[in-house]
């Protein structure tokens, strides 16, 4: 068995009805979800295990965003549902906040709800109608998807993170047909949790279907579809070039002068990205515009208590309030005609960041961190 | 119907990109489908047409305005080698079938004929099988979506 058919209990490839124990939104999706609820529901069926976050575009930018949020306030109030505003990213909240709960099948109105699958659960991104069904019924309909499992063996390096072990793995998958299926990780999983979720989160962009990692619970067999063993020390330093986050060369190499900097976001927005940051930004001053987006306020808190944000505002870094940022360019730090981002998101698709004229470049928060300082993209290798 | 044809990777930020993606009328982001990629698309569309992709269409962001905006533009379906699965499920939640197969053959402006249920298409002479929906889906597709399925069937049920 694979741990989705263990903790869906179906075979793979079976169509199922199951119910949903958690539900989430955000303020970039519930607009349409609420209209694709009231066509067919008048009550949300388990209102205190529904949550909605506002993250994207927060606080409100325009009036037309500020009338959506508006109406989202309506509709929590009307149904019983509490609303996180300003605490951060989804993703990032329903853990920290002890939102997950015992929740095993968990529907997420965002494309990166597998973040969770780092705590071992089967969480699945779905749009506005699917997750209308969920709020109305408190269940969806599945298809049980195959799995590949990742064995990961040995130790990263020491200027190597999750990030430079994801990209590595969406590069080996380039050419296979993630489609439908999920990625399952086992072996030397001793990552702090940070970066379990970066591994889960970061899994999406190869089209998988959703992640999980082992929490040492489950067994996994010969039920694979296919089967990729990682020496975690054999990893290097990458980063995916424009225009797609498998478009990925070695950091060494690479000569490109940037303009922005991003460190931040649900795929590397937690305390352990940013203490890796400080240690290399501690006594430096950046070179070019960088911006920092902790995933939530309880870590915004937390740099502030170490002094990870002096030291990060001292070498001329800007602190953005919790929330995705200028991920998906709609604010806080829009690309512009012909910019240079390096960015530790997870997506760099044509016109993701803002101008479709923009070249974005994805890496980890050690890359990032040096790259800011040096004005170009930096292999650490070389400068640490 | 007239095939509008596209490569690999489209990716939800291609057919309705964030920027403009602020709106939840079906109207207004049919006029933004495809802005950047294909600008012509939503002035040229008609009613009928098909879109044909090659792997991963669909691609990226849950967001279901993509679906919505091709949907609201009144192509008929859509035709490719793999679909983003947010995607693929959002198509079949508001109705609009898919297939699945090798799309190679067929090219920007050709004129086809599709059995959305069956998976067959046809272009003059030529004629190929694809993957379709299975039962279960292309039932809720068959309905007009899910939401109207839902409002006659009263619940969900896999037969």
């Amino acid at each position: 068995m694979t741990i989705i058919e263990e903790i869906l209990r179906a075979k793979t490839g079976e169509a199922i009805i199951r119910n949903v124990d958690l539900i989430y939104a955000h303020d970039g999706t519930m607009p349409l979800i609420i209209e694709a609820f009231r066509r067919t529901f008048t009550r949300v069926r388990n209102p205190e295990r529904v949550f909605i976050f506002f993250d994207h575009v927060y606080p409100a930018p325009t009036v037309k965003v500020a009338n959506l949020q508006r109406e989202i306030r309506e509709f929590a109030r009307e149904q019983g549902i509490k609303i996180f505003e300003g605490y951060g990213i989804s993703h990032q909240v329903v853990p920290e906040e002890g939102l997950l709960d015992g929740a095993k099948i968990i529907v997420g109105a965002d494309s990166h709800t597998p973040t969770l699958g780092a705590f071992g659960v089967f969480a699945v991104g779905m749009g506005a109608t699917d997750t209308a069904i969920a709020l109305g019924l408190g269940k969806t309909w599945l298809k049980v998807p195959e799995s590949v499992r990742v064995n990961l063996e040995g130790r990263l390096s020491k200027n190597v993170m999750a990030m430079d072990l994801m990209l590595h793995l969406i590069n080996l998958l380039r050419d296979f047909d993630m489609n439908y299926k999920a990625l399952e990780f086992f072996g030397n999983l001793d990552f702090p949790i940070d970066e379990k979720m970066t591994i889960a989160n970061f899994s999406i962009e190869t089209n998988a279907k959703t992640a999980l990692l082992d929490n040492g619970i489950f067994e996994g067999d010969e039920s694979y579809v296919r089967e990729i063993t990682i020496e975690l020390g054999e990893v290097e330093p990458l980063v995916a070039l424009p225009h797609h986050p498998s478009n990925v060369e070695r950091a060494e190499g690479i000569i490109q002068k940037i303009d922005q900097v991003f460190i931040g976001s649900c795929t590397n927005g937690r305390l352990e990205h940013f203490r890796r940051v400080a240690e290399i930004l501690e006594g430096e001053k950046v070179s070019v515009r960088t911006f920092i987006g902790p995933a939530s306020r309880r870590i915004y808190f937390q740099m502030i208590e170490e002094g990870i944000a002096q030291i990060l505002s001292d070498a001329g870094a800007v602190i953005l309030p919790p929330g995705c940022g200028p991920c998906l360019g709609r604010h806080m730090g829009v690309a512009g005609d012909g910019e240079v981002i390096l960015s530790t998101t997870n997506r760099n698709f044509k016109g993701r960041m803002g101008s479709p004229n923009a070249e974005i470049y994805l890496a980890s928060p050690v890359t990032a961190a040096l790259s800011a300082i040096y004005g170009e993209i930096t292999n650490p290798e070389d400068a640490l | 119907m007239r095939v509008w044809r596209f490569g690999d990777d489209i990716s939800t930020d291609a057919i309705t990109p964030g920027r403009y993606n602020l709106t939840k009328d079906p109207q207004e982001l049919a006029k933004i489908a495809f802005i950047e990629v294909r600008p012509e698309f939503s002035r040229e569309v008609k009613k009928g047409d098909v879109i044909v992709g090659g792997k991963n269409f669909g691609i990226g962001s849950s967001r279901e305005s993509a679906a919505l905006a091709l949907k609201a533009a009144g192509i008929s379906g859509i035709i490719a080698k793999s679909f983003g699965r947010i995607f693929y499920r959002n198509c079949i939640n508001l109705g609009i079938p898919l297939l699945i197969g090798d799309t190679d053959w067929l090219n920007e402006g050709d004129e086809i004929e599709v059995d959305w249920q069956g998976g067959i298409v046809r272009r003059g002479e030529e004629i190929k099988q694809f993957e379709p929906l299975e039962e279960f889906l292309f039932e809720i597709v068959k309905n007009g979506g899910i939401i109207e399925y839902l409002q006659r069937r009263g619940e969900l049920c896999i037969e």
